[in-house]
């Protein structure tokens, strides 16, 4: 038994997509169906891009359904975790691209976002935590996550 | 930029490892308790991806259980979690022995749905080429939803 992806529904496909693009994700397979109505779309991160086109693993699969529904969050589901070289590099990024960080990395270590539909990511700083410094260091916490 | 988990909160920790370790032969590779955060979380890695998770940590199935009740509600932004497995058949024919329902039973030798006890939908896939269809399986009946 292998792991394979992890699923979320989408809203807006293109705006999901931009969203991971800006995390460091790539599309690597996608299957429009008329009959089911529906897109799927298959990401990889980075250094999982040679793995997920070899053995279709590990990837985030979105599924866009055609005719709107609502997306709900519940709390059985928790979150998705990924390691990035800088922490407070990708966070800059996405405080630039107007993404609320809402669990800052003051500790250098672990930051929380959520995508545009309520799904939280859980950003990790590869390998030791980085030095604790400003402005996240002081940076409070917004919402839930 | 890597994967390396996905989390999700469980209700009964004793019975959701049961659930993937007794159904699916996947490994806890790590586990910590905090007394002062009130929970605990462990780490399952499915039989294949065991090495990695020992060494890169990833891809592995995150379960957090919080000391204090609360209610787990299914969202439907989350989808499901998928995996792939040697003999879809195989795999099936253990989990109705558990006696754990298959909501959408692999009719056409290639994909299944099932729940966690906290209803998080797990969806098995055969590797390589879908099986022959045979019965029981190609008659077998959807049962709620996944």
């Amino acid at each position: 038994m292998r792991y394979l992806h992890t699923m979320v529904r989408v809203s807006n496909i293109q705006k999901s997509i931009k969203f991971f693009e800006m995390l460091g994700m790539s599309e690597i397979r996608r299957r429009d169906s008329e009959k089911g109505r529906f897109t799927n779309v298959h990401l990889a991160a980075k250094d999982d891009a040679e793995t997920a086109k070899s053995v279709r693993a590990p990837t985030l699969e979105l599924t866009y359904n055609w005719d709107p529904e609502e997306m709900d969050v519940g709390r059985a589901f928790g979150h998705l975790a990924f390691e990035f070289d800088d922490l407070y590099e990708i966070c800059q990024t996405l405080m630039d691209n107007g993404i609320t960080i809402n669990r800052p990395p003051r500790d250098g270590h672990m930051a929380f976002i959520k995508t545009p539909d309520g799904i939280s990511i859980e950003l990790l700083q590869k390998g030791k935590s980085l030095t604790v410094q400003e402005p996240w260091a002081s940076m409070k916490n917004t919402g839930s996550w | 930029m890597k994967y390396l988990h996905t989390m999700i909160r469980v209700s009964n920790l004793d019975a959701t490892i049961n659930f993937f370790v007794s159904n699916f032969g996947m490994v806890e590779t790590r586990r910590i308790d905090s007394e002062k955060g009130r929970f605990t979380i462990v780490f399952l890695a499915a039989s294949e991806d065991v090495e990695n998770a020992n060494t890169h940590q990833s891809p592995v199935l995150e379960l957090t259980h919080n000391w204090d009740p609360e209610e787990y509600t299914g969202g439907r932004n989350f989808g499901h979690l998928a995996y792939a497995v040697d003999n879809i058949y195989e795999s099936c024919q253990t989990l109705m022995d558990n006696s754990v329902t298959i909501n959408r039973p692999p009719r056409d030798g290639r994909m299944a749905f099932i729940q966690t006890p906290d209803g998080i939908s797990i969806e098995l896939l055969q590797k390589g080429d879908s099986l022959p269809k045979q019965e029981p399986w190609a008659s077998m009946e959807n049962t709620g939803n996944w």
